[in-house]
């Protein structure tokens, strides 16, 4: 009788120990998961933060030029994935003198009109009229919303202003120290509904974007837009002549074409 | 152990299955479909246009006319609008004859083209610039950031 009592016994001390146990691993698992969530969130505002930081800065910026390398997937209909190279370069003078070049459009914006022109052999022009847009972050929006236009570079342009979309930003991470261009930069990583994208933001009191990296989700393919940015932040003063377009003898004016989304 | 229904629940049972890949089927056509079609890809992480999503899907493909395939996507559109008016001029006429064929190689005024045929000439009118190619006169104009031609004449 005894034994068979110090063996019931026994057993039922096992169970307790191996009841307190899971309970312990459980809390240690409760304490890990908060803990990682806490991190995650510190992780993400200080994101945040750091693009805060740089798109307040690039709106401080009294003039800039800029040199973007651009890599840009095209999902053919076969499936098959091609990267474009393209060159951009920009010369800014806030809040309202843009001057755009790419391999096939220059963009002009005086503050008073902006142009898109293709030069030879083309050599159409067409010109709107920007009355109460007075900064390039409402002309890339009037660009668009009129006359279907995408503005190069964008982003540049509108971190920092009424159109910034940061609030759609789901997750985001820090992935570490890296170099572009030989420059030292923080990379984040950022998740939103339709996007995925990351930035490369240069170290030190200069908080510039050195590369973006932007991967569209809703295509199966995933194709990805990266950008590496070269940044001159005391170039030439030029005058307002600069940014405006003076048509050659063999330039034609044409016009839009009326954007059917405003009907 | 063998489940046994008896023969109400079986019918139900194999109208419901039937029913389930009716309803599948054509959701993965489209899926399939979605995927060809495809919106392009998002080269900017703010959207400069503050109007509904779909706005902003247009604003992708509008990025994707860059690639030749694409322009040669908007020349087909066109073949389309060419077909259209076909079909009318054969409703109207009745009969399926080489005249009905004539009309859809012809090029029909307000039809849209991103590229031109070779040795156009540019004519200026009134102020305005033409592209005038053998008979047919283009007026050239920006659809988005790409020049498209459209046929005045």
């Amino acid at each position: 009788m005894r034994k068979i009592r110090m063996k019931k016994k026994i057993i039922t001390s096992l169970f307790l120990l191996l009841g307190l146990s899971f309970s312990s691993m459980s809390q240690a698992n409760e304490k890990d998961s908060s803990s990682e969530k806490e991190l995650a969130l510190s992780e993400m505002s200080l994101a945040i933060q750091a693009l805060n930081n740089m798109s307040g800065y690039l709106r401080s910026l009294d003039r800039f030029s800029i040199h973007a390398d651009i890599y840009v997937d095209e999902v053919l209909e076969n499936g098959q994935k091609i990267q474009q190279t393209k060159s951009i370069a920009a010369s800014v003078n806030p809040p309202s003198m843009l001057m755009v070049q790419t391999l096939k459009h220059e963009f002009y914006y005086n503050g008073d009109n902006f142009t898109i022109f293709t030069p030879k052999p083309e050599g159409f022009y067409a010109t709107f009229k920007t009355p109460k847009a007075k900064t390039i972050g409402k002309l890339i929006r009037k660009a668009k919303d009129d006359f279907d236009i995408d503005i190069p570079l964008s982003d540049i342009f509108l971190w920092g202003s009424n159109n910034d979309n940061s609030s759609e930003i789901q997750e985001a991470t820090l992935i570490g120290v890296e170099r572009v261009n030989g420059v030292s930069c923080n990379h984040f990583a950022f998740r939103q509904k339709d996007i995925d994208w990351q930035i490369c933001i240069q170290r030190g009191d200069m908080p510039l974007p050195l590369k973006l990296v932007i991967t569209t989700k809703l295509e199966e393919a995933q194709p990805q837009y990266v950008a590496l940015f070269k940044w001159d932040t005391s170039p030439i003063l030029q005058n307002e002549q600069y940014y405006t377009f003076i048509p050659d003898e063999n330039d034609h004016k044409i016009d839009f074409q009326p954007n059917k989304k405003n009907k | 152990m063998t489940l046994t229904l008896n023969k109400p629940l079986q019918f139900f049972v194999f109208f419901l299955s039937v029913f389930m890949l009716l309803a599948l089927m054509p959701q993965q056509a489209d899926a399939r479909r979605g995927n060809k079609k495809g919106g392009g890809t998002r080269t900017s992480v703010n959207r400069s246009s503050n109007k509904n999503r779909n706005v902003n899907v247009n604003s992708n493909k509008s990025s994707n006319t860059n690639v030749n395939v694409n322009r040669n996507k908007n020349t087909n559109r066109n073949v389309n609008v060419d077909i259209d008016v076909d079909r009318r001029g054969r409703r109207r006429g009745g009969v399926w004859t080489g005249v009905a064929v004539g009309v859809s190689t012809a090029i029909v005024v307000g039809a849209i083209v991103s590229t031109l045929p070779k040795g156009c000439t540019t004519i200026i009118q009134n102020g305005i610039s033409y592209q005038q190619c053998g008979t047919v006169r283009y007026q050239p104009q920006y659809s988005g950031n790409n020049v498209t031609y459209i046929v005045v004449k």
